[in-house]
């Protein structure tokens, strides 16, 4: 974050994927000049991933919920293409 | 094949589609659940001697359920990958009836052609018996149809990556972390030295 991220002072810093511990730095902040105290406001969202064996990482509420569905789908497509439709839903 | 035993056969796979859903959504939950007891986290960081930055770390972050999250998404993975497997045996009795070769049968997920070829444990091979119908549309919804490295990117391959760590090797570990950090510091917030 740099002194000019500063002004008009509301530009909101998305941060990256950050796998941190609590002790790890989240944030580094520059003010460009010395200050007594300061004031941040934060916004921090989690989320929790898995990891393929590729090393990818994928948020796992998300994934499991394509999974699912993209499942159904190929049962459904097996089902339609042996026989007469008989539908799954996810 | 009789209408009713394609009811059947929707049925019981709709039952393990049901019971993936239910681990997703308690994983989701219990995801939220967490998330919601994380706000009491503090963002603390010390001023620099100089006072010109500051280092920011979470403080009190509440311990998270990682080995129950594991659990529930290998759970649900396991519904799913089976969910498949079932499916393709029902179709296999209901085809050839009771007394039909379905000892080796599971739905296959082929990464590349040769896999599915190979004379030795070949995806092909694995569902040896079943209706033509049933064969082509199974070798049609394969990754290696993505081609190239992009077979990896396919779902079943994901499925069957994920399902085959799980169930063999060690149960799912997720990491949790931040995930987004959104930081206002209007410069009246600043008392300037």
């Amino acid at each position: 974050m740099s002194a000019e991220l500063l002004e008009p002072g509301l530009a909101p810093i998305d941060g990256e994927v950050v796998f941190a511990n609590s002790s790890d730095v989240l944030a580094h902040v520059e003010f460009g000049q010395p200050v007594r105290s300061v004031k941040i406001d934060a916004r921090v969202t989690f989320a929790v991933f898995i990891f393929d064996s590729r090393g990818r990482h994928f948020e796992a509420g998300p994934l499991t919920e394509k999974l699912l569905q993209e499942v159904v789908g190929v049962a459904n497509t097996v089902l339609t293409d042996w026989n007469e439709p008989t539908s799954v839903v996810p | 094949m009789s209408p009713t035993s394609l009811d059947l056969i929707g049925s019981e796979v709709q039952r393990r589609a049901d019971w993936a859903a239910r681990h997703v959504e308690a994983l989701t939950n219990s995801v939220a659940a967490w998330g919601r007891e994380s706000h009491v986290a503090r963002l603390g960081g010390a001023l620099s001697p100089d006072r010109r930055s500051i280092d920011l770390r979470l403080e009190g972050i509440p311990p998270a359920p990682v080995e129950e999250w594991g659990f529930l998404i290998g759970d649900a993975l396991h519904n799913m990958r089976s969910l498949l497997n079932n499916l393709l045996h029902s179709i296999a009795v209901a085809s050839a009836g009771p007394g039909g070769d379905v000892g080796r049968l599971q739905f296959p997920i082929s990464e590349t052609e040769r896999d599915w070829t190979r004379a030795n444990g070949g995806g092909r091979k694995q569902i040896k018996g079943l209706p033509e119908s049933v064969v082509r549309s199974v070798e049609s919804l394969q990754p290696f149809n993505r081609g190239g490295s992009d077979s990896v990117t396919h779902v079943l391959w994901l499925l069957n990556d994920l399902s085959n760590a799980d169930k063999h090797r060690v149960a799912t570990l997720p990491a949790h972390s931040t995930n987004r950090l959104d930081l206002r510091c209007p410069r009246s917030y600043l008392n300037q030295g």
